[in-house]
C-alpha cells in the first residue's frame, strides 16, 4: 500500500467510526438535548442529573410556562412533576443534592426564565444535615463547571465522547428490555424504577441503617446546613416555599431515637426548618410509609413513585395529610414536637 | 493549547500543516518559516497572550547575545568580551528562571529561617519557561565554544518556538534541529512522514487520554484526599502515579514527535522503556533522555572538569550535585530537591557498584530499580512532606490492611491479625477494576515495545492501519475530558 492510499484509508475509516458514534449519541440522546423519541431511547439512565436536567430545562422546556421548581436529593427524583396539582412544575432534584447546591440551579433556572418562580418545592432529608461542608464545596465547584459548560459551544463535544456512547448503549438495553433499574427517566423527565423484592428491601435497609447516620452522631455543629436554607429563602423572597421532609423506614427511625445526639439533631432539624420556612410538611416519623417501607421503597429511604404521588397531592391539593404526615408550623410546633416524642417513646 | 484537544487536532494542526506546505510549494520559503513562527507563537499565546512578549524578548535577547559572541569571535575580539557576553546571557536566562519560578520559594525559606516577613510575589509560572530557557542556554554556551555552525535568525526563532516541542520538550539541541529547518528537502510534503507522524501522534494521544488519565483518577484521589491510606490503597496510589507520569509524559512526547514529523522535522527520542531499567544508570539512559543529555553536557561535565584530579568519589559527588540541580529544575519545592537528591545517590551507588563489579541477578536488579523509582516518584508528586509520608507510611505499615469483602467468608481467620474486610479502595475512588489496570500497566511497561521501537519498525501495512484507526478513534472519543499534561507544570 502506498502512503497516500494508507492515509486516505485511515482518514476515511476514522471519520466513519467517529460519525457512527455521534449518530448513535444523537439518536439515543442520553444528555437530553433533543426532543425526539424512539423505541431505543424510551428509558434513560441517570448518569449526571445536574447536567441532564439543566440541559432538559434549557433545550426542551418552554420555561415561560413553568411556574414551580421541585428541588431535592435522589429521594425526590422519584416524584412525578406532573402529579403536582395547580401548578406547572419541573422536577430539578438530583442525586446527593444538598441545599447549598440548590441555589446555583435555581439561579440558572431563573436566568433561563428571566424571572422568578411562583413556587419552590424542597424535599429535605434528615441525613442531609450531616453532609461534610468540604464535600459540598467540591460539589458546588463541579456544579458551576456543569452549568457553564452547557452554555458553551463546547457542550456539543459531549456527543463525540466515549462515555456518552456507553450511556447510549445502556439506554438501548434498558429500553429494549424495559429495565428501569434503580432509576430511569422517560423522555418527559419522569422516573420509573424496577421494584425490589420485599425481603431484599428489608435486608438492604437493615444493613445500610448500621452506619447511615454515623457521621451525624459524631459531629457537633451543623450550622452550614441551616445557613444554606436561610440563604435560599432570602434570595427568593418573591417565591412561595413548600417544604417537606422525606419519609424513611422505621429501621432508620429506630437508629435516630436510640442515639442521644441524633435525637437531639432530629428535633433541632424540625425546629430550625420551621423557623426558617414557617411551615413544613413533615413525613420523617412513624407513619404508614415508614412501617410499610419494604413494599413502598427500594432501600428504606428511596420511596417508589406512588409514594411521591401521594405526597405531591398532599402538598398541592386539599388531600388530608394525616396519617401520612404532620403539618408543622410555628403555632403548633411545641404540640407536634411533644407528639413526636410520645410517638417515638411508644415505639421504644 | 493542548495537544489533546479538538481545537488542536481538528483545527490548528491541519491549518498549520496545509498553509506551511502550500507556501513551500509556491517557493515562498521565507513566508513558510514566518508562518511556522506565527503558528508556534499563536499556539503559545493561546494559553495566555500576556506572556507572549516574555518569550519573544527572551528569543530576541539570546539571539542578539549569541550573534555578538559569534560575530566578535570572528573579528579577533579579546577573550574577556566573549566571556563577558556569555556571562550576561547566562545571568539573563537563569535570572529569568529564578525570578518567575523560584523567587517565592526563596522568599518563603528566607522568612522561615530568618523570621522575616517578606511578601511573596505570587507570580504565575510562564508556560514552557524551563524548556525554552534550557535550550537557549545550550545554544549560548555552544556559541561561546565555537560549536554553532548555523545561526540564521528565522531558523533560530523556529528552533526555540517550534510548537511541537515548545511547551514540554523534548529539549532539542540546535545541532540536530537548525540544519533540519534549513534543509530544502524538508520543504516538500512527504507522505511517508505524514503517515508515520500521525501513527506516532495517535499512539501518544491514546497513551495520554485513555491510559494516563485513567491512572490519574486514583493517583489524585490517593495523594490529595483522605488523611490516611490502607496498605493496598497506598500501593495503588504510588503505582498509579508512576504509570500516570510515564504514560502522560511519554504520550506527550509521542504527540510532539508525531506532529513535528508532519513537517519533516525529526525530534529526538525522549523515552526508551524506562521501567524496564535494571539500574539507575540504565534508568536515566531511558527516561527523559534529552534532559539527561543536557545535564550531562552542561552541568555534570563542567563540575567534573573543575576538579583538578578526578576520582570515583568526586565523580559520585558531581553526580549528586547534578541531580540536586536537576531535581530543583523540576519545581520550586523541597520535594523536588529530595527527589533529585535520592536519584543522585541512587546513581552514585550504581556507579560505585559498577566500579566494584558488584552484580545482581537481573530480575532482582529490575525489582530494586523499579521500586526505587516508584518510591522516589512519591516525592516528585507530593505537594508537601506530609502527603509523601501519608503514602509511604500506608505502603509499609502492617497496621492498616483492608481486603475485599468477598474474601471474608474464606479468610475470616485473618481478623485476628487486625486485617479488616471492606471497601479497600474507597480512599482512591477505585473499584475491583483498579488492581487489574495496575497489573495491565505493569505488563505494558515491562514487556511491550515502546513507540520508538514501533516507529523504527513502521510500515504501511494493514496491521498498523488498524492500530491507528483504533487509537485515533478512541483517543478522539476520550478527548471530552480535557486534562493538562503533567510536565506543563515545569
Amino acid at each position: 500500500m502506498n502512503a497516500k492510499t494508507w492515509l486516505i484509508t485511515f482518514l476515511t475509516f476514522t471519520s466513519i467510526c467517529l460519525s457512527l458514534v455521534v449518530a448513535l449519541n444523537i439518536f439515543i440522546d442520553p444528555i437530553w438535548t433533543f426532543n425526539h423519541k424512539n423505541k431505543f431511547n424510551t428509558l434513560q439512565r441517570n448518569f449526571d442529573e445536574r447536567l441532564q436536567k439543566s440541559v432538559f430545562m434549557k433545550y426542551r422546556t418552554d420555561i415561560d410556562t413553568i411556574d414551580s421548581l421541585i428541588m431535592g436529593s435522589s429521594r425526590v427524583t422519584y416524584y412525578n412533576q406532573y402529579d403536582f396539582k395547580n401548578m406547572k412544575a419541573f422536577n430539578y432534584a438530583f442525586s446527593s443534592g444538598s441545599p447549598a447546591e440548590f441555589e446555583f440551579f435555581i439561579d440558572y433556572a431563573k436566568n433561563l426564565k428571566n424571572g422568578h418562580f411562583d413556587n419552590i418545592i424542597i424535599g429535605l432529608d434528615f441525613v442531609g444535615v450531616f453532609v461534610e461542608p468540604n464535600s459540598v464545596k467540591s460539589n458546588i465547584k463541579n456544579d458551576l463547571r456543569t452549568i457553564l459548560s452547557i452554555d458553551d459551544y463546547s457542550f456539543f463535544k459531549r456527543y463525540l465522547s466515549f462515555n456518552t456512547a456507553i450511556y447510549s448503549v445502556r439506554n438501548i438495553h434498558s429500553s429494549i428490555f424495559n429495565r428501569a433499574g434503580h432509576r430511569s427517566y422517560d423522555r418527559s423527565n419522569v422516573v420509573s424504577v424496577d421494584k425490589v423484592d420485599m425481603n431484599k428491601v428489608q435486608r438492604i435497609t437493615e444493613h445500610s441503617s448500621q452506619g447511615y447516620y454515623s457521621e451525624g452522631s459524631k459531629r457537633g455543629e451543623k450550622k452550614h446546613y441551616y445557613e444554606s436554607l436561610l440563604k435560599l429563602k432570602d434570595s427568593n423572597k418573591e417565591t412561595n416555599f413548600i417544604v417537606f421532609t422525606t419519609p424513611v423506614a422505621s429501621v432508620f427511625l429506630e437508629k435516630i431515637f436510640s442515639n442521644e445526639n441524633l435525637r437531639h439533631d432530629y428535633f433541632e432539624w424540625i425546629k430550625n426548618t420551621v423557623s426558617i420556612f414557617d411551615e413544613v410538611y413533615f413525613f420523617t416519623y412513624k407513619n404508614p410509609f415508614s412501617e410499610n417501607y419494604s413494599s413502598l421503597s427500594k432501600d428504606g429511604n428511596h420511596f417508589y413513585p406512588e409514594v411521591g404521588k401521594m405526597i405531591s397531592e398532599i402538598l398541592t391539593s386539599d388531600t388530608e395529610i394525616e396519617p401520612y404526615g404532620l403539618l408543622i408550623n410555628k403555632q403548633n410546633l411545641n404540640d407536634k414536637l411533644k407528639y413526636l416524642k410520645d410517638n417515638f417513646n411508644n415505639k421504644g | 493549547m493542548l495537544f489533546n484537544s479538538y481545537e488542536f487536532i481538528l483545527l490548528f494542526l491541519p491549518i498549520s500543516f496545509f498553509v506551511y506546505f502550500f507556501l513551500n510549494k509556491n517557493r515562498l520559503t521565507t513566508a513558510s518559516k514566518l508562518w511556522l513562527i506565527f503558528s508556534s507563537l499563536f499556539f503559545y499565546g493561546w494559553w495566555n497572550i500576556a506572556y507572549l512578549p516574555l518569550i519573544l524578548s527572551s528569543v530576541l535577547f539570546n539571539y542578539l547575545i549569541t550573534r555578538l559572541i559569534i560575530g566578535w569571535g570572528k573579528s579577533k575580539i579579546n577573550h574577556f568580551n566573549k566571556k563577558f557576553l556569555l556571562q550576561v546571557g547566562l545571568v539573563f536566562n537563569v535570572g529569568l528562571l529564578v525570578y518567575f519560578k523560584y523567587m517565592d520559594f526563596f522568599i518563603e525559606n528566607t522568612n522561615a529561617i530568618f523570621g522575616s516577613n517578606i511578601a511573596s510575589l505570587h507570580l504565575v509560572l510562564p508556560l514552557a519557561i524551563s524548556f525554552f530557557t534550557l535550550q537557549q542556554i545550550a545554544f549560548l554556551i555552544d556559541s561561546y565554544e565555537g560549536l554553532v555552525k548555523e545561526n540564521d535568525f528565522l531558523n533560530y526563532v523556529i528552533f526555540v518556538t517550534f510548537f511541537p516541542q515548545l511547551i514540554a520538550g523534548p529539549i532539542v539541541h540546535h545541532k540536530e534541529m537548525m540544519p533540519q529547518f534549513a534543509s530544502v528537502k524538508n520543504k516538500v510534503k512527504n507522505y511517508k512522514n505524514i503517515a508515520l507522524g500521525l501513527f506516532i501522534f495517535f499512539i501518544g494521544l491514546f497513551k495520554k487520554v485513555v491510559i494516563a488519565d485513567t491512572f490519574a483518577v486514583w493517583a489524585t484521589a490517593g495523594f490529595d484526599t483522605g488523611t490516611s491510606l490502607n496498605l493496598v490503597a497506598a500501593w495503588i496510589t504510588s503505582l498509579s502515579y508512576t504509570f500516570q507520569l510515564y504514560f502522560d509524559f511519554s504520550g506527550y512526547t509521542d504527540m510532539a514527535i508525531g506532529a513535528a514529523l508532519l513537517f519533516n522535522i525529526n525530534l529526538p527520542q525522549n523515552f526508551n522503556s524506562p521501567y524496564k531499567a535494571t539500574g539507575m544508570i540504565d534508568f536515566w539512559n531511558r527516561w527523559h533522555l534529552t534532559l539527561t543529555h543536557f545535564i550531562t553536557t552542561y552541568i555534570y561535565t563542567p563540575i567534573v572538569r573543575s576538579f583538578k584530579k578526578l576520582t570515583l568519589h568526586k565523580a559520585m559527588l558531581a553526580t549528586v550535585i547534578t541531580f540536586l540541580i536537576a531535581g530543583f529544575w523540576h519545581g520550586a519545592s523541597w520535594m523536588f530537591i529530595i527527589f533529585g537528591g535520592l536519584h543522585g545517590v541512587g546513581l552514585a551507588t550504581n556507579h560505585y557498584w559498577r566500579k566494584r563489579k558488584i552484580k545482581l541477578n537481573p530480575i532482582l536488579s529490575w525489582f530494586i530499580t523499579f521500586n526505587f523509582i516508584n518510591i522516589t516518584f512519591i516525592f516528585f508528586r507530593a505537594t508537601n512532606f506530609d502527603d509523601a509520608v501519608k503514602v509511604l507510611s500506608g505502603m509499609f505499615s502492617l497496621n492498616n490492611i483492608i481486603i475485599p469483602t468477598f474474601l471474608m467468608e474464606k479468610l475470616s481467620y485473618l481478623s485476628q491479625y487486625n486485617i479488616l474486610f471492606g471497601n479497600f479502595l474507597s480512599d482512591v475512588s477505585g473499584g475491583y477494576h483498579t488492581p487489574v489496570w495496575v497489573l495491565i500497566g505493569l505488563i505494558i511497561v515491562t514487556t511491550t515495545s515502546n513507540s520508538s521501537e514501533k516507529s523504527d519498525r513502521f510500515s504501511l501495512n494493514k496491521k498498523n492501519l488498524f492500530g491507528i484507526i483504533i487509537s485515533s478513534t478512541l483517543g478522539i472519543l476520550y478527548l471530552q475530558q480535557e486534562s493538562e499534561f503533567l510536565y506543563f507544570n515545569f
